[in-house]
Formats: C-alpha cells, sequence, structure tokens
C-alpha cells in the first residue's frame, strides 16, 4: 500500500519527460493562410516593450532587418518607417501598432506587417548564476485582409551551455566590417533569437523571394 | 526554469542542425549597428560620420561584388536628407526603387517629400554632382 503512491510520482515524471520529448520535434505550422498570402514585403513596426528595459523597442528594432532579409524578403528601412509614423502622429509603438492597414498600405505599400512584443530583454539572475534572455511574441499579418499569416515565440539565451554556434556565424558573417560597436549582449542575443525562429523547423516562417530556397519551409 | 536545459540545448542543435551554412546574400555592414548606436546613444555617432561609413562600406560591397540589402539606400537617402543634401538623398532613393520595386510606394512618397522641401543653391549642386561623379567612377571600376 505504501509503494503505489511512491510510484505514481515516479511514472508521472516519466510520462512528462516522454512528453517533452515527443513534443521536440515541433509540430508542423499550419501555413495555409500563409499561401493564401504570400508577402514581398514586410513593414517591421518597433516593437511593443512589456520587458523591464526602457532600450528595448529600439535596441530590438535595430536587429531585425538583417534576419528576415536574410531570408529572402524586402524589409522597409526600420528607422525611418518610426520617423515617418511619429511625424504622422504616433509617437509610441503602441500607437504605431494600431496603424490601420490600409493605412499603412497607403504609405508603405507594405505587404505584410510584422508586430513585435518584446517580453523579456536583458539579464536575469537564478539562483548561483546569471543569465541574459531575449524573448518576443512575432505576428506576421497581412495587410490586405488582416489575417495573420505566421507567428512564433523568438527567444535567445546567454546561460551556460547555449552557444549561438551557427547562428553567430551566420550573424558574423553578414557583417562586412562591423564601426565601433557599442552592442550590449541583449543586442547581440536579438540577433539570433530572430534568426532562430524564421529559421525554426516546421514552423519558421517560409523563406521570401530573394532566397535561394524562395517559398520553401526551413 | 520550466524546460529542462537539456530539452533547451537539444532544440538549440536541432535550429542551428537545419541552418544553411553562412552565406549571406547582402553586405550588411555597419547597417544594423548605425541604427542600434541611433537610437542607444544619439549623438554618439556623427551624421556625417555615419554617411562616410556607409559610403564607405558601399564601395566595399561594389568591390566584393555583393549587393546592398533592402532598406539600405533609402537608409543612406534619409541620412542625406539630415545632411541637407537633397540632390544625393534623390539618387539614394531612385536607386532603392530600382534595386527593389517592392519600396516603390514609399520611395515615390519620399521623394514627392523631397520635391516639397526648398531645393539647395547652384552652388551645392556643383559640388553634389562632382561628389556623385566620384562615385560613379567608384561604382564602376
Amino acid at each position: 500500500m505504501n509503494s503505489r503512491p511512491r510510484s505514481l510520482p515516479a511514472i508521472l515524471a516519466a510520462m512528462v519527460l516522454l512528453a517533452g520529448c515527443a513534443s521536440q520535434p515541433a509540430a508542423m505550422y499550419d501555413y495555409t493562410a500563409f499561401h493564401e498570402h504570400p508577402p514581398r514585403s514586410i513593414l517591421v513596426l518597433p516593437p511593443m516593450n512589456e520587458s523591464l528595459s526602457v532600450r528595448a523597442t529600439y535596441s530590438y528594432l535595430s536587429t531585425v532587418s538583417m534576419p528576415l532579409a536574410e531570408h529572402g524578403y524586402y524589409v522597409f528601412p526600420v528607422q525611418i518607417v518610426d520617423e515617418m509614423l511619429k511625424e504622422n502622429g504616433l509617437p509610441t509603438p503602441g500607437e504605431m501598432h494600431d496603424i490601420p492597414l490600409d493605412r499603412a498600405r497607403e504609405i508603405f505599400g507594405a505587404d505584410a506587417i510584422m508586430y513585435i512584443t518584446v517580453q523579456q530583454y536583458g539579464d536575469r539572475f537564478v539562483l548561483l548564476s546569471s543569465s541574459s534572455d531575449v524573448s518576443a511574441r512575432v505576428r506576421l499579418v497581412d495587410t490586405r485582409t488582416g489575417t495573420l499569416i505566421w507567428g512564433g515565440h523568438a527567444y535567445a539565451s546567454d546561460s551556460a551551455g547555449m552557444s549561438g554556434g551557427l547562428l553567430d556565424q551566420v550573424i558574423a558573417a553578414a557583417i562586412l566590417q562591423g564601426i565601433k560597436s557599442t552592442r550590449d549582449d541583449s543586442h547581440r542575443l536579438s540577433s539570433r533569437a530572430n534568426l532562430a525562429l524564421f529559421r525554426r523547423s516546421n514552423n519558421g516562417l517560409p523563406f521570401g523571394p530573394y532566397a535561394e530556397n524562395a517559398g520553401e519551409i526551413p | 526554469m520550466r524546460a529542462p536545459a537539456f530539452g533547451v540545448v537539444a532544440a538549440l542543435a536541432l535550429v542551428t542542425g537545419c541552418a544553411s551554412k553562412p552565406t549571406p546574400i547582402y553586405a550588411w555592414g555597419s547597417y544594423e549597428q548605425l541604427i542600434y548606436s541611433a537610437y542607444a546613444e544619439p549623438g554618439s555617432v556623427a551624421l556625417e560620420e555615419q554617411i562616410n561609413v556607409l559610403e564607405d562600406e558601399r564601395n566595399q560591397a561594389v568591390a566584393a561584388g555583393l549587393p546592398l540589402p533592402p532598406g539600405w539606400h533609402a537608409h543612406l537617402g534619409y541620412l542625406y536628407v539630415l545632411s541637407g543634401r537633397l540632390d544625393l538623398a534623390h539618387d539614394a532613393f531612385v536607386e532603392e526603387k530600382g534595386l527593389y520595386p517592392e519600396s516603390v510606394v514609399f520611395m515615390d512618397r519620399l521623394l514627392a517629400n523631397l520635391g516639397a522641401t526648398p531645393p539647395g543653391s547652384s552652388e551645392a549642386s556643383e559640388a553634389q554632382n562632382e561628389t556623385k561623379n566620384e562615385d560613379q567612377a567608384g561604382e564602376t571600376s
């Protein structure tokens, strides 16, 4: 009678482990909406910020163009877009995210808008060690119909045992010759988080028209 | 922590394992770092230095036979606007439009805005033409 309740947690733990493993090869994303409205051009709006770091919005904004354009899309110049929206009476990311889709189409001619919300940006202390974490929710919406055509969760961390590996090589290779770099850790991690999200197997962003493998799913 | 570290490492291995080899399509140079600096530490890189860096990197990219990324010429054009060199801004916006037809609506809007701004003096345009000729010589070599 004593042995049964003890083994139950063990079995449950084993099941959780198994379930965890089974979910590792991510389920195939439903790309139906994407294939109905495949974009050529993407307008990246300055991200909303739910993190504790005041610089998250603009630091993150400056790390999306490279991974997204290298994925094959036309990416509108983020700083001019930001300036133009501010000049048009939308001073904050919150207000920019509320811009009517037909208006965004009219001003920029964008096929899709990428809405980003930064959730974590910076150092986090976990018991004995600190780690730097960046995470964000990403949604891609067709400007003609307002349909969500793709989305996901970007994440990167600098905690022990988690190196950027090939992703960092891609980032390094893309940078021809850096000027005196003031990039902080979180900024570097944002590039990696985006690259990892766009390239994730089975639920990454399909490659855009300028990529060698245009139309393929990562 | 919710996910075991092992799971995270495995997921990352999957991601990196599936990533193609690092051969970028475009010459990015300092484009994103300049944008980062402009927001993170406004004024840390002077406007003229930003322009010089991008002009240098354009020459390097041309020499290496690498295309410049989407938005790049538009961004340089925007810096030219800020520095009052409207002729160069005009050329940069036209270049963006020619390279990337997806930008036509936006570039036409920026070009129209340029037209609404008072043009530079004739002296300024002469200086700009000289610069332009140098640029073209650099690009064709």
